[in-house]
């Protein structure tokens, strides 16, 4: 399969565009629809992607060794992101914090697996699939696409993984409900890895960071109303339904300046 | 009421007036006004499945008089919740098909031409990205651009600069 840069190229929806546009349709036009240029790079999206690529790194090396690594390989890849993204052009809003908590975090991750790590069947796997409508059966023109963070094995069955960094614990309407996991499910299957489990690992950004894991599942009706959202959200998108949801979110936002002038 | 049908969910609401007697205080039987107004939930929900329109049809008084008379054809009785609105018709998708953004590519790769200036200009001549393009925009682009030969060398055409 084509990596994942190669896979954008195409036509393509992502789960991280639905929740965008669900989030603030406005956000998603000057993001994605526009192209506007962000006025920073919130710090919570760069402790998000450097831990990221932490937690990638670890598991790349227990796939490939079956043994934990030093916790050294997770601290580099984390370091090397995070300097990715201060060479950048963007400044980084309230980044000061950023290494001491990643750090931080990493080695809450660290601690609660080096000891028994996982049987890893796939890190940061790429998928594209097709979507077909609900209503008229045709297959979209976009194709959904993106990455599967973990794949390992467990009792004798796939359990796909994903990671978050979170300011608290997931509420378990959060679990259950989290569209991402319905999307997984669902491609995990046409990826051939059969009906797979579906875990969370939360690493919570609290004054004594936690890792929490919640093992959890979907139902067919759960992807359905997964297709359903996203080819809601695409026709709104051809319809230019952009207006704006003002709230507590909006201190975080790459483009408020430029939406208040809109 | 709510019923479902290969997948189609239809939610009718029913009523009916209460029975009271002579005094117009004492209701006589509320457990069969109950029962009519199920009913009248019932075969709402079921016409708005197509489901025997004959049950709909308008109930006459001994007289000849209309006790009740269905609903509008398009569903917005009043009494009909949001839920048991027929589907409206769905209208076309307007964005750009995955063979047309794929064109542009191509044609962009096959002329030299830089993709970052192709889509810079695409933004500067529409306000949006490739992707947001409509199909008709594409279509523009993409005659546009195959009228844009390489042996023109400064990688004009019309109004576009796609050399950047």
């Amino acid at each position: 399969m084509a990596n994942l840069s190669e896979l954008r190229e195409g036509l393509h929806v992502s789960v991280s565009q639905v929740k965008t546009y669900l989030r603030c349709p406005r956000q998603y036009q000057m993001r994605y629809v526009v192209g506007a240029e962000p006025e920073f790079m919130p710090a919570n999206l760069v402790l998000g992607s450097a831990v990221h690529e932490g937690l990638a790194a670890y598991y790349r090396s227990v796939m490939t060794t079956s043994e934990s690594p030093e916790f050294a390989v997770c601290m580099a890849a984390f370091h090397a992101t995070l300097v990715g993204f201060r060479k950048g052009k963007l400044p980084i809003n309230d980044g000061d914090k950023i290494e001491a908590q990643g750090e931080a975090l990493l080695k809450v991750f660290y601690e609660s697996t080096y000891e028994d790590p996982p049987n890893v069947v796939g890190v940061e796997v790429p998928f594209t699939i097709e979507l077909p409508d609900p209503v008229t059966g045709e297959i979209l023109e976009e194709r959904l696409v993106g990455a599967l963070d973990l794949v390992v094995e467990q009792d004798k069955k796939n359990v796909v993984g994903e990671h978050k960094t979170a300011a608290k614990k997931w509420s378990k309407d959060q679990i259950q409900n989290d569209i991402q996991l319905s999307a997984y499910k669902m491609v995990a299957r046409s990826l051939g890895l059969g009906q797979v489990g579906l875990r969370l690992q939360v690493l919570t950004k609290t004054k004594k960071p936690k890792m929490i894991v919640e093992n959890t599942d979907r139902t067919d009706r759960d992807e359905r109303e997964f297709i359903e959202i996203v080819v809601g959200v695409l026709r709104a998108i051809d319809a230019r339904v952009f207006f704006p949801i003002r709230n507590g979110m909006c201190g975080g936002c790459t483009f408020q300046r430029r939406c208040e002038n809109t | 009421m709510k019923l479902t049908a290969a997948g189609l969910i239809k939610t009718g609401i029913g009523g009916t007036a209460i029975t009271r007697g002579e005094d117009n205080k004492t209701v006589l039987s509320l457990a069969d006004d109950i029962k009519m107004a199920e009913a009248d939930a019932l075969k709402r929900a079921c016409r708005l499945l197509g489901i025997g329109s004959e049950l709909y049809a308008t109930e006459q008084d001994d007289d000849g008089g209309v006790i009740s008379s269905p609903p509008p054809a398009n569903g917005n009785h009043h009494q009909d919740g949001p839920h048991s609105l027929p589907p409206s018709p769905l209208p076309p998708r307007e964005r750009l098909t995955s063979a047309q953004l794929n064109a542009i590519k191509a044609i962009a790769r096959k002329q030299n031409l830089d993709p970052a200036n192709v889509r810079r200009q695409i933004k500067k001549d529409y306000g949006v990205e490739i992707e947001y393009l409509t199909k008709r925009q594409a279509s523009e682009v993409i005659t546009d651009l195959d009228g844009n030969k390489p042996s023109n060398g400064n990688g004009t055409n019309g109004n576009h600069a796609w050399a950047g």
